[in-house]
């Protein structure tokens, strides 16, 4: 009666044992899942706001632009109309093209074109800089499951149970490799 | 029971020396993989389990309470001696006896510590360490002993003494202070609010640690917990004085269980030397993906400031035409108002842009030769592994390869000249 409680005892413990093993591989698989996820959250954020930001500087410098040109065109207008009806009319055009030129200027006067485009570039930077942490997390998560699926005990549960081990972030085309070229 | 009855008593004895060699294999197990890991710098490899070196910072230090030092860390401990004569019974010729006996000790009459959140900062940058959990080594602020004449024996403790008081208190002080050079060891990951990362509590609380110690100090400590556990396992399994032929399977067991710890601790240096790799694919994406966007942002920028000032110049010029023909009075009425959009440009801005692109693309190809030099350091390291004795024989049981470093191709070797003709 004793030996069969004592093997009970341990029949039971060892099958407690390799269900932490396999609930462990579970865990450790679930999050490399996550940290794909994590990637794939930052590479949307990405597609989705780096448009946006480049046209609402695209937009601001054809705003900017459009304004300073049209105070050109409406005082050459303005100097060229020869009677009064004419001149007064191009007067005023062009003081409203200036009062649109100055309203940007003084509304605005930290956000003229350079400094949409410097924060543009800061933009750019901490996204890509959010896209590699990412990435590096997923790498580490794949660290964590392959040292679980290849290490002793554990890789026996995980050769019974079907784990295998997962890939880490590597460059899919060849050209991603190549250093930019930076040519103006 | 004596000592030595104790440590013959077969099953308990060999129970306790099977849990010293789990104690040592777990403390061989993500130390050493802990130990042989390269630092890191704050930019580059710097997510999962790291260690930096660099200067404790914070813009918001917590001022210790016995020296009022700025720093991210302290405890402080205020100890007072006592003498006491307690009543102790003792047998002597088969009767109860009793005398007293003088005893001496210290009680802690007042303590207290705190910690603050603060920046690990390097060469390259800073980096968020969240200090919960963390086991610090810190560096002695205050140290003295005085008695109740000093007026510091009442300032931080209360008036009431303890039992049998020798009115003597002794102060400690210490602390991680500010600007103090610092060894972390732990587990970084991205933060959720910017773009950059943070040391936190890993899973094993143990492996957190901040020190104000150099790397240099904490090197092998976790192999020499591994050898004195395991002889103490031996020492229980054995017992003193009588050596047997079973005391051998204490060693089989030991060789089995340092065998699968070599080989597992083997596969995550090989995993951590393959993470390296891939996080230099990271970066190598990057720099694909960002400095390309930089350059055209850029170029956009230039080319806008280029039209820009074409036409100021047409502005300034047809002012200039005008004012000389004399004959436009009701035009100078917006003199001041075009004078003014003249004076908005007074030169180019594409410089600052030109500037911060240079920085970036620096910043870029640093952080992309730090994670190789990490790569690099780390794959040495198992390398050598690879090739040690005894190591080498488990390797080659376990099929495990070594990896090839990261080198130059020749002609990236050649001097690079710099060229402005084209």
């Amino acid at each position: 009666m004793g030996i069969l409680w004592i093997f009970l005892v341990l029949v039971v413990s060892f099958l407690t044992w390799v269900m932490g093993i396999y609930n462990n591989l579970v865990q450790a698989r679930e999050t490399v899942k996550k940290g794909l996820v994590q990637v794939d959250v930052q590479l949307k954020r990405r597609h989705d706001l780096i448009p946006n930001l480049v046209e609402a500087a695209k937009g601001y410098m054809a705003y900017e632009k459009d304004t300073l040109e049209k105070v050109i065109k409406s005082r050459q207008i303005a100097v060229n109309a020869v009677n009064v009806q004419d001149k007064i009319q191009a007067e005023n055009t062009l003081t409203s093209a200036l009062r649109g030129f100055m309203a940007i200027a003084e509304n605005y006067p930290n956000l003229k074109a350079d400094q949409h485009v410097l924060r543009l570039q800061e933009e750019l930077t901490s996204t890509e800089n959010k896209i590699s942490l990412a990435r590096q997390q997923y790498n580490e998560e794949v660290n964590r499951l392959n040292v679980s699926v290849q290490s002793f005990p554990d890789s026996i549960v995980a050769l019974k149970t079907g784990f295998e081990k997962a890939a880490f972030f590597q460059l899919e085309q060849a050209e991603d490799r190549q250093v930019p070229q930076v040519k103006f | 029971m004596t000592l030595e009855n104790f440590l013959t008593f077969p099953i308990i004895a060999k129970i306790i020396s099977l849990i010293f060699l789990c104690r040592a294999l777990i403390a061989g197990k993500r130390h050493w993989l802990l130990d042989k890991l390269p630092v890191s710098k704050t930019i580059g490899a710097c997510v999962g389990l790291v260690k930096l070196e660099g200067t404790a910072e914070t813009e918001a230090p917590v001022v210790s309470t016995l020296t009022q030092t700025r720093c991210v860390y302290y405890k402080w401990r205020i100890d007072e001696k006592w003498i006491r004569y307690v009543k102790e019974t003792y047998e002597e010729d088969g009767r109860q006896k009793t005398r007293m006996v003088k005893k001496e000790g210290s009680d802690t009459v007042a303590s207290g510590s705190d910690r603050n959140l603060f920046y690990l900062k390097d060469e390259y940058g800073v980096i968020q360490i969240r200090p919960n959990w963390a086991k610090f080594e810190s560096r002695q602020f205050f140290y003295k002993s005085c008695g109740p004449n000093n007026p510091l024996y009442y300032r931080h403790a209360t008036r009431q003494e303890v039992d049998g008081s020798t009115h003597e208190r002794t102060f400690y002080e210490d602390g991680v202070a500010l600007h103090c050079p610092v060894y972390i060891e732990g587990y970084a990951r991205p933060r959720q609010d910017i773009a950059a990362a943070e040391v936190i509590s890993p899973d094993d609380t143990e492996l957190f640690l901040i020190s104000t110690n150099s790397k240099e100090y904490h090197k092998g400590r976790y192999n020499s917990r591994f050898w004195w556990l395991s002889i103490w396992g031996l020492v229980f399994f054995a017992g003193i004085g009588n050596l047997n032929w079973d005391d051998f399977v204490y060693l089989l067991i030991w060789a089995t269980g340092w065998a699968v710890l070599t080989y597992n601790n083997l596969i995550s240096l090989c995993q951590s030397a393959d993470q390296g790799l891939a996080n230099v694919e990271v970066h190598i994406k990057r720099r694909h993906d960002l400095v390309g966007n930089l350059v055209r942002v850029v170029t956009a920028l230039r080319d806008f400031e280029k039209e820009v000032q074409k036409e100021v110049t047409l502005l300034r010029r047809q002012l200039e035409i005008t004012k000389l023909e004399g004959k436009q009075e009701s035009v100078t009425a917006c003199l001041p108002a075009v004078r003014a959009v003249i004076e908005k440009y007074p030169h180019l801005k594409t410089d600052a842009a030109f500037l911060d692109l240079q920085v970036r693309i620096a910043d870029t190809e640093e952080r992309i030769a730090l994670t190789r030099t990490y790569y690099n350091e780390i794959a040495t390291t198992y390398n050598q592994r690879l090739k040690m004795v005894p190591y080498r024989l488990i390797a080659r049981l376990g099929n495990i390869r070594t990896r090839a470093l990261i080198i130059a191709s020749d002609f990236e070797r050649a001097t690079v000249p710099a060229r402005f003709a084209e």
